[in-house]
């Protein structure tokens, strides 16, 4: 493409700028109704609990990935801390019900704002770190974290002759209470609850994450993450940008832990493991890196062909190591990346 | 005394694996700024081929270490073709193959989880009993692996400083398009670091199973303590590797003795943690990739 | 007796990600010819050398060195096929001795058969490297590391020398050092191409100079007719 010239040239330029923007938009806004009337009218055919849990904890993943795109694929901080963010959240509600009986509608929003902040703290850690240096760093949380809760074995609280630890140790937490929907709605219908909330925070979580993709805060991360120098010398204030995104990516992320925890009802370390990393990873690798829609695709294909291999044993976990490996080496852009570059290709055929 | 002699013994034995798993690690960073997270699971690999080559086949106990060794090698080699040759000219290589490599980690390990299944198995290349002092034993397989991590350090350090082709991998470290106008040839030095990486690798997986039970996830812990030692000491430098993973094996022992056993890889940890936040790169680590 | 030609540039078109700084560019070099490539920063000379040497890939055009195709091989390649290259600011290798930095130029089979007789013509040319053979590199001063950077060139031999700059950031004593060693090799036959920003360096013995300006040649001549376009260079070059 050549640089536009004279004053018309550019200006013709932005405003081609403003309507591939605008059809964009469009194109996003249709594609997000088309998928939530799908996601609200399917109970409607009773699919049975089974079916409403496992969308149900798509949700609770697409919403973890969504918000890990933000910092890994968006701002380029390869952070492997999203999940002990996320645990903080769960945590907080769980241990929040479990010591004090704190309703889960209240507890959620100290969870998920507890979370912000431990995001923040790790964010504001890795300011100066670079590349693998991050991973490591972030790594070495999590598993410090890790450690340190599922070896906490020291009886803390005892109810009758059960021993519970502070942090409730290697085997969770439970009976912390959740969001009340069984006595809501009744108990064949309580997970229809737990859907419909988990369709919303992760639909609330979605918006977001677009608005701050497009939003001058998107392009200053993308800026960012190319050429740091170019953007520093453009005023470009990074040290403002990291705290924001890790704080927002941590609110929601925290706000899925504790959708979690209200969900199934039990909250542990072993969410810490690598096979969850790397699942996760697929999701945001397969879906494409940076990309908005990304997060979502990716945990549709992810989570459809983790049913389809549910038999497989150890196959689905090397399948999934395969596929990971197989998308970064050969498909960085991922699923949404390819269907870009098809549809700008079409579209470059249809206007010559 | 003998809290001392406890804290001795065990952080001369761990000390001894970690420097092992730490040697492979600094190589493939130093050479070649990769992390390599499958590396845990070529630790496994290395203590499965010593059972499946001795307990299936029959061979003779102390043949565990040389076939974990060539096992290595050849894996070293495979993890080199199907992920580092494609990806080390992109953007981003350095995280990308991070990320590659835990999907390696997770194959193998599965692969090894469905050949071997999990019931836990012990490591033929292994010697019982020990040296009495005062109540501690100092364990042969304690004096064993010591001296087959010094020796791998040696040859290590040979390698690099005395052949051809170490310093034409130390060239590539320092300056990989200068070495590039030397006639050096960047793919051939990446895949001959990797193979010395692996077998390495092999070798530490023999030495961590002999004192822990095996299982594919053997090597998880290390990993991580291989790396929070490459950090520590500056990425490549073999000798301060090897050095590094002593002091910090006694730490770990120190702390655990002292505050309790489930402190003490935290300790390490947090170790990292504020070294990195210290110096972004290391204690001695530079800007611009690293050195071996 | 007329040299034969030795490198053939030939419609070449180079740059980075798929942005083009060399365009349609053409030129060649006789065996033992010394050749000048002067003009601003920034319009693609490095990004020449660069090419030829294999560093950077053919977006269009061809390069041959005797005869010899180096379209899309890669740069270790073309150093076998006889082409050595000196980049801009050295990039010797700190952390080894002057020795090993040497040593690695004579990294080929072809270059480390000869590596004993090589090092001696080094160490003549360049008192002060045997000096300090066994120090380490990133102890040298600017001028010691340039004298590294073009001793570990020779030690690779080749049919070809490209120097990038040679007199960069350099004390004049150090330059006049340098210069005097350029000299000789080419007075010796040793085919040169230099890139050079100080023209008065290099128009007392080159054969041929070469004009750059925005990634194509817009001069060519002899030393002697440089003289005559103190208004081209002006221009070009800003006096």
């Amino acid at each position: 493409m050549t640089t536009p010239k004279t004053p018309s040239e550019k200006q013709n330029r932005s405003i081609q700028r403003h309507n591939t923007r605008r059809n964009e938009l469009r194109l996003d806004i249709a594609i997000g109704l088309l998928l939530l009337g799908l996601l609200i009218i399917i109970p409607i055919f009773g699919p049975g609990r089974y079916i409403i849990g496992q969308i149900t904890l798509f949700f609770i993943w697409a919403g973890v990935v969504t918000n890990w795109n933000l910092i890994f694929g968006v701002a380029g901080i390869y952070s492997l801390a999203q999940m002990a963010v996320f645990l903080v959240g769960g945590y907080t509600a769980a241990l929040m019900g479990f010591y004090g009986d704190a309703p889960f509608w209240i507890s959620a929003w100290i969870g998920a704002i507890l979370a912000g902040i431990a995001s923040v703290i790790i964010g504001a850690a890795t300011l100066r770190l670079r590349g693998p240096y991050v991973m490591l760093l972030t790594l070495a949380i999590a598993v410090m974290i890790q450690k340190l809760v599922v070896t906490d074995v020291e009886c803390f609280y005892y109810e009758g002759a059960l021993c519970y630890p502070l942090t409730g140790g290697p085997r969770g937490l439970m009976k912390f209470g959740d969001f009340g929907f069984r006595e809501f709605l009744g108990y064949k219908q309580a997970p229809l609850g737990k859907y419909y909330l988990g369709m919303i925070l992760l639909t609330i979580s979605t918006i977001f994450a677009f608005v701050i993709i497009k939003s001058p805060f998107g392009s200053a991360f993308r800026a960012l993450r190319d050429n740091q120098l170019l953007a520093a010398s453009r005023g470009i204030n990074r040290v403002k940008y990291q705290i924001l995104v890790f704080g927002m990516s941590g609110f929601f992320t925290g706000l899925m832990g504790v959708l979690y925890a209200g969900h199934f009802k039990t909250i542990g370390t072993n969410m810490l493991e690598i096979e969850l990393l790397l699942f996760l990873l697929s999701m945001m690798v397969v879906g494409g890196l940076g990309t908005r829609w990304g997060p979502i695709m990716g945990g549709i294909i992810i989570m459809v062909s983790n049913e389809l291999m549910k038999e497989m044993g150890e196959w689905r976990m090397i399948a999934f190591g395969v596929i990971t490996v197989f998308f970064i080496v050969a498909l960085r852009e991922g699923v949404v990346g390819l269907a870009n570059n098809a549809w700008l290709r079409w579209r470059n055929r249809s206007s010559n | 005394m003998t809290g001392f002699l406890v804290v001795f013994e065990s952080g001369l034995s761990q000390g001894a694996i970690y420097a092992a798993a730490a040697i492979a690690l600094a190589m493939v960073w130093g050479a070649m700024g990769m992390l390599n997270m499958a590396q845990g699971a070529f630790l496994a690999v290395g203590g499965y081929a010593s059972f499946a080559v001795v307990s299936t086949l029959g061979f003779p106990w102390w043949m565990g270490l040389p076939a974990a060794i060539i096992v290595g090698a050849f894996i070293g080699a495979c993890l080199y073709y199907s992920t580092v040759k494609w990806m080390y000219r992109a953007p981003s290589y350095d995280t990308n193959i991070v990320i590659a490599t835990v999907g390696v980690a997770i194959v193998v390990e599965n692969g090894l989880l469905k050949i071997f299944t999990a019931y836990a198995k012990r490591q033929p290349f292994h010697v019982d009993g020990g040296i009495l002092l005062d109540t501690v034993t100092l364990r042969y397989q304690t004096l064993i692996n010591t001296a087959v991590a010094l020796i791998l350090m040696l040859v290590v350090a040979w390698l690099l400083n005395r052949t051809r082709t170490g310093t034409a991998i130390r060239a590539v470290s320092l300056d990989r398009e200068a070495a590039e106008l030397m006639g050096v040839s960047v793919q051939k030095i990446y895949l001959q670091s990797m193979v010395i990486a692996g077998a390495i690798a092999g070798a530490s997986g023999v030495l961590l199973t002999s004192v822990i039970p095996m299982s594919p996830y053997v090597g998880h812990d290390a990993l991580l303590k291989a790396a929070i030692i490459c950090v520590i000491a500056g990425l490549g430098n073999i000798p301060a590797a090897f050095a590094a993973a002593f002091i910090l094996a006694w730490v770990e022992t120190s702390v655990s003795f002292l505050a309790g056993a489930r402190f003490g890889f935290p300790a390490l940890l947090l170790l990292v943690i504020i070294v990195l936040l210290w110096r972004p790169y290391g204690l001695f680590g530079r800007s611009q990739g690293g050195r071996v | 007796m007329e040299n034969k030609q030795l490198l053939n540039v030939a419609n070449i078109t180079a740059g980075y990600h798929g942005h083009a700084v060399l365009r349609d560019l053409s030129f060649s070099i006789n065996e033992g010819d010394a050749v000048g490539i002067i003009g601003p920063n920034g319009h693609g000379k490095s990004t020449l050398l660069r090419t030829i040497s294999g560093l950077n890939s053919l977006m269009a055009g061809d390069i041959s060195l005797d005869g010899v195709s180096l379209k899309n091989i890669p740069a270790n390649k073309v150093v076998e096929q006889g082409i050595v290259h000196i980049p801009q600011g050295d990039h010797v290798f700190s952390e080894m001795t002057i020795r090993q930095n040497l040593n690695m130029g004579a990294y080929l089979p072809d270059a480390f058969s000869k590596l004993e007789e090589r090092l001696e013509l080094v160490f003549e040319l360049f008192p002060k490297l045997k000096e300090r053979e066994s120090q380490r590199a990133s102890t040298l001063s600017g001028g010691e590391r340039r004298m590294l950077a073009i001793g570990r060139g020779l030690m690779t031999g080749g049919k070809m020398l490209m120097i990038d700059e040679p007199s960069l950031g350099l004390a004049p004593i150090a330059v006049d050092l340098i210069y005097d060693v350029i000299r000789q090799l080419s007075v010796e036959g040793r085919t040169i191409l230099i890139v050079e920003e100080n023209i008065s360096r290099i128009v007392d013995f080159v054969d041929h100079i070469y004009l750059v300006d925005n990634g194509a040649f817009v001069w060519d001549g002899d030393p002697n007719e440089l003289a005559e376009r103190e208004e081209m260079l002006q221009t070009y070059l800003g006096g």
